[in-house]
């Protein structure tokens, strides 16, 4: 690994950009939650999602009539990074990686109702087409921001921050990008709370994006938000996941010691991530923190608000200086992995898995 | 870094064999479309695969959405064809690009819901898109694995093959399988047909008379080695891979720039450290829609100048398979340079002079070839060029 996360910033129930999301962090407490209830599933059901999120509003009436929220979570959240940040410095070959789980579900389900239901079957409107596609917000994010790097969406589910962390180190390894929009978003829609639902998932769900600006591991100094040492992920066998992200951490964490651990950032709310690293750290971390509890569960943008969770808190923590924070993932589909970072402020240890 | 196993699902063949016989034959996938119910569309010709039985390559394919028993199944194949008995003590990454994901089994439980009908648990456990590369770890029984679905929509196979190139060549990783898969959705064939861009009979890139895409649906995994790992273990090697590129136009969500894509393969050609006259071949994205070909054709002109290297589009046998579709071409680079043929455009009768490529019409062509560029163009702006070379 030789990447740095440079800056963050993030669209979420607790408001829009870096310091909104710090100061929610911060206070531990949810964000706000609203009743929701649409044809879809008509619940009711409570959802934590961005407040003041109107599209036309934030970007303009030119290309969103039809622009699904995805998509626009992520345009916004790439340009308040771009704004807020002079860290963020964008060439000719600077692009964007972004995790879904599977798009818009919404966009997808309305096309699809659409041409069941309507006089005749292709009576479907073309423009929501591309917004249909998972490739939407990244390639949306790319054209609004001028950003004509590697233009790239992993479907990665909850393994998002993992998935493209490690594709995003790639690109800047072999030099193909000079840094990256590195992140993910989700969106809460009806279908999403369906899908969610029948799939036993009884979690609240949440809604919005972060986005880390990542770049190459420098030579000298350069200040950053952190830097990625160590990611690792595994499939397990039903009923394994536990053990299989026992494993990945015993093997990203190689190196590290147990009381270099500050922060843990866990992806789900059944506890199994936590229980995973007290045992390989054998001690507790001091700083756990549960993104699902303040934002919801937020599906594929879990993962990265994970780390803007830890990097939020370690702004603000001096007890972090210099040590190591550590996002856990897991996702119904057997897959488990984690990141593990180096916070600033102290010296660069050796330690890393890979 | 080689190319030693192929793995293919597809209209015109199934296995490489069967595919490079496809190929050369010129055969065509297109036949009507029976995946969804076409009531009410004037016309409704795709190019499905029919008959496929995933019990002869994957143990549990019920539970995987039909795109992903497509990936696994060309996966599995890829592997048996690359002679690796076990991937178990390599370190191996499995990337599948796609276009739609598992949207065909979202489009199912979309429908209903408007019907009114229930929605069961185990219907929306295959929607999520990640299966189609998890679902080939599954398959082959591997735990410790870097698997990424890159749903960078229609040029997603090409992505994947990058990446499986740049994970090798920095030593990530032993053995990489990539590709891409899609299966066929009405999502997709609506959506084209609504804009006027579906071929009523078949599929016709470059020619005059070209009226757009066939959807269709398949899947190929290319097995990528080190070359020297590939020569001690005295495997076959089918072809080079010499290099790669990618960008975005960052411009207009569905319309091709020309200038961006000619940049796209500068940067693919440079990456492989050739000038672009040391092309020999160049298998298009060539939809057969008027934008797209028009477009590419131009930009290939811009870097190849007025006598540019034969231009042959396999989507005319294959249709749009999506995000399995430049896998599918890259298959068909792969097996031109093993082979020494050129795959021919089917269905061609007049050139467009806004084209002006050779496109090798109707019939395959022996030919002596040493570099082939696929190229792949998506909505979005997402260009992905890679390049292949007779094996060392």
């Amino acid at each position: 690994m030789a990447l740095e996360i440079a800056a963050w910033s993030a669209t979420s129930p607790f408001g829009h950009g870096h310091d909104a999301f710090a100061a929610g962090v911060a206070t531990g407490a949810p964000a706000p939650a609203a009743q929701v209830s649409d044809e879809w599933f008509p619940g009711p059901d409570t959802a934590h999602l961005v407040p003041d999120f109107d599209i036309q509003d934030l970007l303009g009436r030119k290309g969103t009539g039809v622009m699904d929220r995805t998509t626009a979570l992520a345009v916004h959240t790439i340009g308040l990074l771009g704004e807020q940040d002079q860290r963020v410095r964008i060439d000719a070959r600077t692009g964007v990686v972004l995790g879904t789980t599977s798009g818009s579900t919404l966009t997808q389900f309305t096309f699809t109702a659409h041409s069941l239901t309507r006089r005749k079957p292709y009576l479907v409107d073309p423009a929501q087409m591309p917004f249909a596609l998972m490739n939407s917000a990244a390639a949306r994010g790319a054209s609004w921001h001028g950003l004509t790097g590697p233009n790239t969406t992993l479907a990665a589910g909850r393994l998002s921050a993992v998935a493209v962390l490690r594709y995003a180190d790639r690109l800047l390894r072999t030099g193909r990008a000079s840094g990256l929009f590195a992140g993910a978003a989700e969106e809460y829609s009806g279908p999403r709370a369906l899908l969610e639902r029948r799939a036993g998932n009884r979690a609240r769900l949440g809604e919005g994006c972060a986005v880390l600006f990542v770049r190459a591991v420098p030579e000298g100094n350069r200040s950053a938000a952190a830097t990625v040492v160590a990611l690792d992920t595994r499939l397990a066998g039903d009923g394994e996941q536990r053990a299989a992200l026992t494993a990945s951490l015993r093997h990203a964490l190689t190196g590290v010691a147990p009381e270099e651990v500050w922060g843990l950032a866990v992806s789900g709310v059944d506890g199994v991530e936590s229980e995973a690293v007290r045992e390989v750290l054998g001690m507790p971390v001091e700083r756990v923190v549960e993104p699902s509890r303040l934002v919801g569960d937020t599906g594929a943008a879990s993962g990265v608000f994970g780390l803007a969770a830890l990097l939020a808190l370690a702004e603000r923590a001096g007890a972090a200086r210099g040590r190591v924070a550590v996002a856990t993932a897991v996702e119904r589909d057997g897959m488990v992995g984690c990141v593990v970072v180096r916070l600033p402020g102290g010296p660069v240890g050796e330690g890393s898995g890979t | 870094m080689v190319v030693t196993g192929l793995g293919v699902v597809s209209s015109i063949g199934t296995g490489a064999v069967e595919y490079a016989a496809g190929l050369r034959a010129g055969r065509s996938g297109a036949r009507p479309i029976g995946a969804f119910d076409t009531t009410g569309f004037a016309h409704a010709v795709g190019c499905e695969v029919v008959g496929f039985e995933p019990r002869r390559w994957l143990a549990a394919p019920a539970t995987l959405p039909r795109a992903a028993q497509f990936a696994a199944s060309a996966a599995t194949m890829a592997v048996r064809d690359a002679g690796l008995d076990g991937l178990a003590d390599a370190r191996t990454m499995i990337s599948v690009g796609t276009t739609d994901g598992s949207g065909d089994r979202g489009e199912r439980i979309a429908g209903a819901v408007v019907r009114g009908a229930d929605v069961t648990a185990a219907q929306v456990a295959q929607v999520p898109a990640s299966w189609l590369s998890v679902g080939v770890a599954r398959e082959l029984g591997l735990s410790t694995v870097d698997v990424s679905t890159v749903a960078t929509a229609c040029a997603a196979g090409n992505y994947a093959i990058g990446d499986g190139y740049d994970a090798v060549a920095t030593g990530d990783v032993d053995v990489a399988l990539c590709g891409g898969a899609d299966a066929m959705c009405r999502m997709t064939f609506t959506g084209f047909y609504r804009l006027g861009a579906v071929d009523p009979v078949h599929c016709r890139p470059f020619d005059t008379d070209r009226k757009g895409i066939l959807t269709g649906e398949g899947a190929a995994v290319l097995v990528l080695e080190p070359l020297d790992a590939a020569l001690a273990r005295g495997a076959r090697i089918y072809a080079e891979v010499l290099g790669h590129g990618l960008n975005c136009d960052a411009g207009h969500p569905v319309a091709p720039d020309r200038e961006s894509v000619a940049r796209c393969m500068r940067l693919a050609i440079e990456d492989a450290g050739l000038v672009p006259g040391q092309v020999d071949l160049i298998s298009a994205h060539g939809t057969g829609t008027r934008a797209n070909d028009v477009t590419e054709c131009g930009a290939i002109r811009d870097v190849f100048g007025d006598t540019p290297p034969r231009t042959v589009a396999v989507k005319s046998m294959l249709g749009h398979t999506m995000g399995a579709a430049s896998a599918l071409s890259a298959a068909a680079c792969v097996l031109a340079l093993a082979h020494g043929f050129v795959p021919p455009t089917i269905n061609h009768v007049r050139t467009d002079p806004e084209c002006a490529v050779d496109c090798v019409p109707n019939t395959s062509v022996e030919a002596d070839l040493r570099v082939v560029q696929n190229n792949a163009l998506a909505f979005g702006g997402n260009n992905s060029v890679v390049l292949f070379g007779r094996k060392p």
